[in-house]
């Protein structure tokens, strides 16, 4: 059974990236939202395995999304992807609780490589 | 507190601007300014914040953007919004990792603002603060890429220092 990513990235590029890799795994994107608020919405609805969560997007940022996402859903699993790639950011991004974080620009074996990971 | 010299700054936003293109298509550095009109050119532009305040300007001729498009994307066909979006990426890119290098080399924490895009190449007025970086592809389609610190009046902190 593939497990369900929702991806929430400001960028198409990143989201149709992300479907090319993916597109014949394990891992199938079902849903893509472009800001936090509406990832926080459709967080509710979809409950997927895993959220890819870039940091800089107009409103809510991705940490904050993430933040209250892990808030409400303790159980949740959130990958940091961003290009914002420093300790400081990385260090937040533990601290919430992120399962991860990839460094933009990704390529296919970094990807799946931290999305297995982050379900070991 | 750690600071940059001008040269530090220049040879971080060479690099990265380097390893970033070269991904996707070779550039190399030129003494030219190139010729960037505006019916066949795009700007992307931002602004960093925190312990880092600069603008960070990319000026870049659209055949060349849309060589890098269809590299990323591994489509033929570009149209106008993907290019676009695939500049805004492309610069983000850049700059996240521009900001990473400042806080490895000097323990500066910035961020920045979400990219901006227009058709056309608009360079920030000059100062004397600029650093300027030319580029140059095999096919000689240009790219400028602009830093400018802010002025002293609009600089209110001290802007390449971290406590």
């Amino acid at each position: 059974m593939s497990k369900k990513i929702m991806v929430v990235d400001d960028s198409r590029i990143v989201q149709m990236q992300m479907q090319k890799i993916l597109s014949d795994t394990e891992y199938e994107i079902v849903a893509c939202c472009q800001n936090g608020e509406d990832a926080l919405n459709m967080y509710d609805q979809i409950q997927p395995d895993l959220v890819t969560m870039d940091i800089l997007m107009p409103g809510m940022d991705g940490l904050e999304t993430a933040r209250m996402i892990l808030k409400k859903y303790p159980q949740a699993r959130v990958l940091m992807v961003s290009s914002l790639a420093y300790d400081d950011t990385v260090d937040e991004a533990n601290s919430i609780g992120a399962k991860g974080f990839v460094y933009k620009p990704f390529d296919r074996d970094q990807l799946i490589g931290s999305l297995d990971k982050a379900f070991a | 507190m750690d600071t940059l010299s001008q040269s530090e700054v220049l040879e971080i936003l060479d690099r990265v601007m380097k390893d970033i293109t070269n991904r996707l298509d070779t550039i190399q550095r030129s003494n030219q300014t190139p010729t960037l009109g505006p019916n066949d050119s795009c700007t992307v532009c931002t602004t960093f914040e925190g312990g880092y305040r600069a603008t960070l300007t990319l000026c870049v001729d659209t055949n060349f953007l849309i060589h890098l498009a269809q590299r990323s994307m591994q489509e033929e066909n570009v149209n106008a919004e993907d290019l676009e979006d695939f500049a805004k990426e492309y610069f983000n890119v850049i700059c996240g990792q521009v900001a990473a290098k400042l806080f490895q080399a000097a323990h500066i924490s910035s961020r920045f603002q979400i990219p901006k895009f227009s058709t056309g190449c608009y360079t920030p007025e000059e100062t004397s603060q600029e650093l300027v970086l030319n580029y140059t592809s095999n096919r000689n389609e240009g790219a400028q890429l602009i830093h400018k610190i802010p002025s002293e009046e609009e600089n209110i902190s001290d802007h390449t220092t971290k406590e």
